[in-house]
């Protein structure tokens, strides 16, 4: 929600609005790179000065997507999926995030069609799921019920 | 609740000191736990609060001594088996284990949750946990009797509606949170009761149960599985978030995996198994060198695999079940050098209709497996060098049905005259590349004529160590206007000096002709076509899915994700 007129050719804002009602301007480059509101601005008069909604949102969240966005419009150059990954784990302790707010930022990267935030999202759940070494430590790590009956284990 | 808790100080006199404080605060805490426990006497709606009420209803007690004892479970035990021998004959002391079990379990969680009204310490809650993880432990195993015990309880609390001083002399919930308030430290100093009802707990064994190796509870048709909300706080100690995600943004979590990983995904929970067998995270998989048990390819191909390579690989037997009915969406085959029975063989094309590129280097065929790939009516490249068991029939066939082939490579395969005739006599005018190299005797001049008529525009023709081949086909070959690739290597009965003639071949581009010409002869020959690339490839690269020391794609497809 800063002014960042260096980053943007046209320093317009676009406004989006998250569930509870909470208004978020955001550069229009950034809003560029949600693939979701970018379809809607395309549809809608481009001079429209209407607010987006977005209902599935939080503040919270839309606040650490906003986050992300500007640090890929930043590190521009380094699109690699390392970096991005790398960008993904700051950004998570940044915020002091757990398993919960993971989730959410990859409900709301696929909501959004944030594709860089769902890849790099993607990525550390399963780098995750390939430090886990046998299918009990998977079950523990995210909490997950054996519901398969015996007699349908396969090699 | 509140009229029990009247009742319950009306008998406090009986109760020892330490216990008759407990039940003042037994009541005070609201349990955490959904509406399983109401104040009324009505059916409960499962078990749990059914033991709850019920025995409160009973006012079961506790022997004091006993829960002095280490494990909690087996005061608990004692207890329940004196009291419901009091007041039903057809539980059992194991019944009733598990029936106070859970029981405690609640009740343990309610206090954990239920702090501030407890007198509890900090210590506590090691005791507490403990005690909590032998439950739980044990309860997965008393699940069984509850049903039981719902319907000897049903019918222990309709005779205990008397409520006779005696009964409700202690209320064994009560000594559940007397274990999470005394100090964790020293053992519960509880003065013994001496009432002939606690003098015949004490004659009573605990019942021992091993604890199961999960808490995990799988339904069968003997019992059922519940779960209140607070046991399941306790027993999954978090909140499975992959619910929250769709199927597809799980399957862009797992597209990053590895195969393997993959494999063991699918033994983790339905969702996975059903998720991890996806056909798009299965398109590609090289298997090279490796060994497959029985029953493995057919696992592999059950999960849609479009592009496979199996070069050098060892197939067990049976590869296949007889009950694999549905046709494997297989592309791309790579079967290289691959030790696999005719059988096996057979069973695998019998399944492949989509077929695109196959290679068979080096297998052993006959000809119900070459009638199987001839129903690949798509085939486009088909690699059979160095395979045996081909015979004029076969050929044939798989002449007539690969109309859409364009390479072919069925070189050094021990052609009999008449399948070299079947070959050039059917074959699709489609093929631009074909290799014939290797038909030693068999392949004539008339051959090549034939060819010539029947396919006119091939670019790609490997002729070497055909040694029947006389300079007569020299004319032959160069009626092929399109030919930009010639290989006659080793052809011995032709002289050198016919291969000037080649040099009006405006197409031709490359000639091999290894093993014909010293070196002198070679340059005088150079020299005189300078245009023409000689023996530039060793190797035919015709329908060869892996050139050079490249392996980690077929046919120019990758492998590996």
């Amino acid at each position: 929600m800063s002014l960042t007129p260096d980053d943007c050719e046209e320093p317009k804002f676009v406004q989006l609005k998250t569930c509870e009602g909470f208004i978020h301007d955001v550069e229009t480059c950034l809003v560029e790179q949600m693939g979701t509101v970018r379809d809607m601005l395309l549809l809608e008069c481009s001079d429209s000065t209407d607010v987006i909604p977005l209902a599935k949102i939080e503040w919270w969240i839309m606040k650490m997507v906003i986050h992300w966005c500007r640090l890929v419009q930043d590190n521009s150059a380094q699109k690699e999926a390392r970096d991005r990954s790398s960008m993904f784990i700051e950004l998570l302790e940044e915020a002091k995030g757990d398993d919960e707010v993971v989730f959410q930022l990859l409900l709301a990267a696929n909501y959004l069609n944030v594709e860089s935030l769902l890849d790099a999202g993607t990525q550390y759940l399963a780098d995750a799921i390939t430090t886990c070494g046998s299918a009990e430590e998977i079950r523990n790590r995210f909490n997950l019920q054996n519901d398969i009956p015996s007699d349908e284990y396969e090699p | 609740m509140s009229g029990r808790k009247h009742r319950g100080s009306e008998n406090m006199e009986n109760l020892c000191p330490i216990t008759r404080k407990r039940s003042t605060n037994k009541c005070g805490p609201t349990p955490a736990v959904s509406a399983t426990k109401s104040g009324h006497y009505e059916l409960p709606s499962s078990p749990s609060a059914l033991t709850y009420e019920a025995l409160e209803e009973m006012g079961i007690g506790m022997l004091d001594s006993e829960e002095s004892s280490s494990s909690a479970l087996s005061a608990i035990a004692l207890a329940v088996s004196a009291t419901s021998d009091d007041n039903s004959n057809e539980t059992t002391p194991y019944v009733n284990v598990s029936r106070m079990l859970h029981h405690q379990q609640q009740r343990l969680n309610m206090s954990s949750t239920a702090d501030t009204t407890l007198d509890s310490s900090s210590n506590n809650t090691t005791v507490i946990e403990d005690a909590q993880q032998r439950l739980v432990r044990q309860s997965a195993e008393k699940l069984q009797a509850l049903t039981q015990v719902k319907r000897s309880a049903l019918g222990s609390e309709t005779g205990s509606n008397s409520n006779s001083p005696s009964k409700r002399l202690r209320n064994p919930l009560v000594a559940v949170t007397c274990n999470n308030q005394s100090d964790a430290a020293a053992p519960l100093n509880l003065q013994p009761s001496t009432s002939r009802q606690a003098q015949m707990r004490l004659a009573k064994k605990p019942v021992v149960v091993p604890p199961p190796q999960t808490a995990r509870l799988v339904p069968t048709d003997s019992f059922f599985v519940y779960r209140t909300p607070s046991m399941s706080a306790h027993i999954s100690s978090g909140i499975n978030y992959f619910e929250r995600l769709s199927d597809e943004i799980v399957l862009d979590i797992f597209k990053w995996l590895p195969k393997k990983t993959l494999l063991r995904l699918s033994t983790v929970c339905r969702r996975f198994n059903r998720c991890s067998r996806d056909e798009t995270l299965w398109t590609r998989l090289d298997l090279g060198l490796r060994t497959l048990r029985p029953g493995a390819l057919e696992q592999i191909l059950s999960r849609g695999v479009l592009v496979l390579r199996l070069a050098q690989v060892s197939i067990q037997d049976p590869a296949f079940t007889p009950s694999a009915n549905f046709k494997f969406r297989l592309q791309y085959l790579d079967l290289s050098m691959a030790s696999i029975s005719k059988g096996s063989l057979q069973m695998l094309f019998s399944h492949c209709r989509q077929l695109k590129k196959v290679s068979l280097e080096n297998n052993d065929l006959d000809d119900n497996i070459c009638a199987e790939i001839a129903q690949n009516k798509s085939l486009e490249a088909v690699n059979l060098t160095m395979a045996s068991g081909l015979t004029a029939s076969s050929v044939r066939l798989l002449m007539e049905s690969l109309t859409n082939l364009s390479s072919l490579n069925i070189s050094w395969t021990d052609l009999t005259a008449d399948a070299v005739t079947a070959l050039v006599t059917h074959i699709t005018p489609n093929v631009i590349r074909l290799n014939v190299a290797g038909c030693r005797r068999v392949l004539f001049d008339s051959h090549v004529v034939t060819l010539q008529k029947r396919c006119p525009q091939l670019l790609e023709l490997d002729l070497s160590d055909c040694n029947s081949l006389t300079p007569a086909v020299i004319p032959a070959i160069m009626k092929f206007k399109m030919l930009e690739y010639l290989s006659v290597s080793r052809c011995y009965l032709i002289p050198a000096s016919k291969f000037i003639e080649l040099k009006s071949m405006a197409s031709l581009t490359y000639l091999d002709i290894f093993g014909m010409l010293s070196d002198a002869a070679m340059e005088v020959l150079e020299k005189q076509m300078p245009e023409m690339g000689i023996n530039k490839f060793i190797h035919s690269s015709v329908s060869r899915p892996t050139v050079g020391t490249r392996r980690t794609s077929i046919w120019g497809l990758r492998t590996r994700d």
